[in-house]
């Protein structure tokens, strides 16, 4: 697929690091920066899902893989530190790292909660310490925090998630704010539902997974439109990027009207206790 | 006998909320660091007629939390209310700030706040009732440049707010978050301060023109409000209207962001 003259514009010959990068929108994303000629580093914990992404000789730029548990901070700092002595320098850190868990809050032990945030939460940290102090001594770069709009709505059921999303929203805005007086940038993406292999089984606890994903409140996107979509917001400059469409309107409600969600949030409870009962009984 | 347990207890905010619910009917657990503080308070909150019992607990060391959490609160036993107010702070930009501040911000103020939420609910919604209260703050709603650790991990116990009140509503247990402005409390003396000092730091927030009001203030505006069933508490009325601003017009926000890093590196050159 030919990128666009803008996602060239912006990232030809950059160096790009994307985190996540072994499937769903990370994957994309490493792809379409490669396609529009940057040098991207892609970093995942799971060695098999990046190996493969190397192998373009003739693309205009290239993926470098990297086995990487953002959870693990000093791991981040050398795999990070390393890139950048090869390169010379980031211009992009795509801290896109993040799962997911759904399950009733009450049922589900603090190591699940806490193996959440530290990739979701403490990756997105990480990967800022590593890469941050040396942006600022340059005075260029963009970092790119993978929010979500469950970071404005909050998201019963998957309690654990909309938390440590919405601290990566609030981290990214005030972060943004001081990193303006050094020529940084950052900026969230607060995607909506991306149909990328965040929902396996093995992370909803107490339903079935095809009941809740085949009840969402709106259709997922696929993780190609997703990257691009977020691409384009980087492109673009924007330090909230929100998409598609309908989580735009979820956002302004929830930021707006928050109480007007208050019924969608009883429906996710209600779709996941059916499922509960789909569950218990296969 | 009612069962309340308030976290934080040794100072500041916890310390006026466990005072002021202090009263006959009620057993009392006082979470904190410092003993000999929790003894005092476990005097005063006798001496209005709850019993108190003192618990001095390092936050930090999940282990300790998790034995007295399963000894004191089996299952079968719930506590009636719980407030999670204990937290620390730190001030410096991001750039200067280390690994282990982010660290200790996050096991301090998230981690800790949502075991023993986790701990509690589980026994509360078991039961069908019972009511948790989560103090964040503020910078939650705002953002605080040279704090963004802190805000960033108040952020994310609203976010688990957001989320955890309807599953609540649904099991009888009740959520409310505390987002306070600026309250006089131990918090900044004991704070974190990175290419800045307790001392400029004060002095600038002394510049900004939001009214610091005392811990007992806003524990009674707490406690009145939890007692009216608010779920969204906000204090003193400047802080519930940037709560609403926030993130109605954050290019409002922004301006104050602009504002508070102008007067932060002013003073740090």
């Amino acid at each position: 697929m030919k990128p666009n003259a803008r996602f060239q514009e912006t990232f030809d010959g950059r160096v790009a690091v994307v985190t996540g990068a072994g499937s769903g929108i990370g994957r994309e994303l490493a792809l379409l920066l490669r396609d529009s000629g940057a040098r991207v580093h892609a970093c995942d914990r799971n060695e098999g899902a990046i190996r493969p992404l190397a192998e373009t000789p003739s693309a205009p730029g290239s993926i470098t893989p990297h086995v990487l548990d953002v959870a693990d901070g000093r791991a981040v700092t050398s795999v990070f530190r390393r890139i950048e002595e090869e390169e010379g320098r980031i211009d992009f850190l795509f801290n896109n790292a993040g799962i997911t868990l759904l399950g009733e809050s009450h049922l589900l032990s603090f190591d699940l909660w806490k193996s959440l945030l530290d990739i979701n939460l403490m990756g997105v940290v990480h990967g800022i310490q590593a890469v941050y102090p040396s942006m600022v001594r340059q005075g260029r770069g963009h970092i790119i925090n993978t929010a979500s709009v469950a970071a404005v709505t909050g998201y019963a059921t998957s309690v654990a998630y909309a938390g440590s999303k919405a601290a990566i929203l609030e981290l990214s805005r005030s972060l943004g704010s001081e990193a303006e007086g050094h020529g940084v940038r950052v900026s969230a993406a607060c995607p909506g539902y991306v149909n990328s292999g965040i929902f396996s089984q093995e992370r909803i606890v107490g339903s079935d997974r095809d009941h809740v994903v085949g009840n969402l409140p709106v259709a997922m996107l696929p993780p190609r439109t997703a990257a691009r979509m977020l691409l384009e917001g980087v492109v673009r400059k924007q330090r909230e990027i929100i998409f598609p469409t309908t989580a735009r309107m979820f956002c302004f409600l929830g930021r707006w009207f928050p109480f007007l969600l208050a019924p969608s949030q009883k429906k996710l409870i209600r779709v996941f206790r059916e499922g509960g009962g789909i569950a218990a009984r296969d | 006998m009612e069962k309340i347990v308030v976290t934080g207890a040794s100072s500041g905010i916890g310390l006026e909320i466990a005072t002021q619910l202090a009263r006959p009917g009620r057993k009392l657990w006082l979470v904190g660091r410092n003993r000999d503080k929790l003894q005092d308070l476990a005097s005063t909150v006798e001496a209005n007629g709850a019993a108190a019992e003192v618990v001095a607990l390092d936050l930090m060391d999940r282990e300790a939390c998790a034995r007295f959490l399963e000894s004191s609160f089996p299952d079968g036993e719930p506590a009636d209310e719980v407030y999670l107010s204990a937290a620390v702070s730190m001030f410096g930009e991001v750039k200067d700030v280390l690994d282990e501040d982010w660290r200790w911000i996050y096991e301090t103020n998230l981690l800790s706040p949502i075991q023993w939420m986790l701990h509690f609910y589980r026994g509360m919604a078991a039961a069908g009732r019972g009511r948790i209260v989560l103090l964040s703050s503020l910078s939650a709603y705002t953002g605080y440049p040279t704090a963004v650790p802190y805000a960033a991990m108040k952020a994310g116990l609203m976010g688990v707010f957001r989320s955890i009140r309807h599953e609540g509503e649904l099991l009888g247990v009740t959520f409310h978050l505390v987002s306070p402005g600026y309250v006089d409390t131990e918090i900044y003396k004991r704070a974190k301060y990175r290419s800045t000092s307790y001392e400029q730091t004060m002095r600038l927030i002394g510049t900004l023109g939001f009214k610091v009001i005392s811990a007992e203030e806003a524990a009674r505006r707490i406690v009145r409000q939890v007692g009216r069933g608010k779920r969204d508490i906000c204090l003193p009325a400047y802080a519930c209207f940037l709560a609403w601003l926030a993130p109605r017009m954050p290019f409002i926000i922004d301006r104050i962001h602009r504002k508070i890093l102008e007067k932060f590196r002013r003073t740090a050159a």
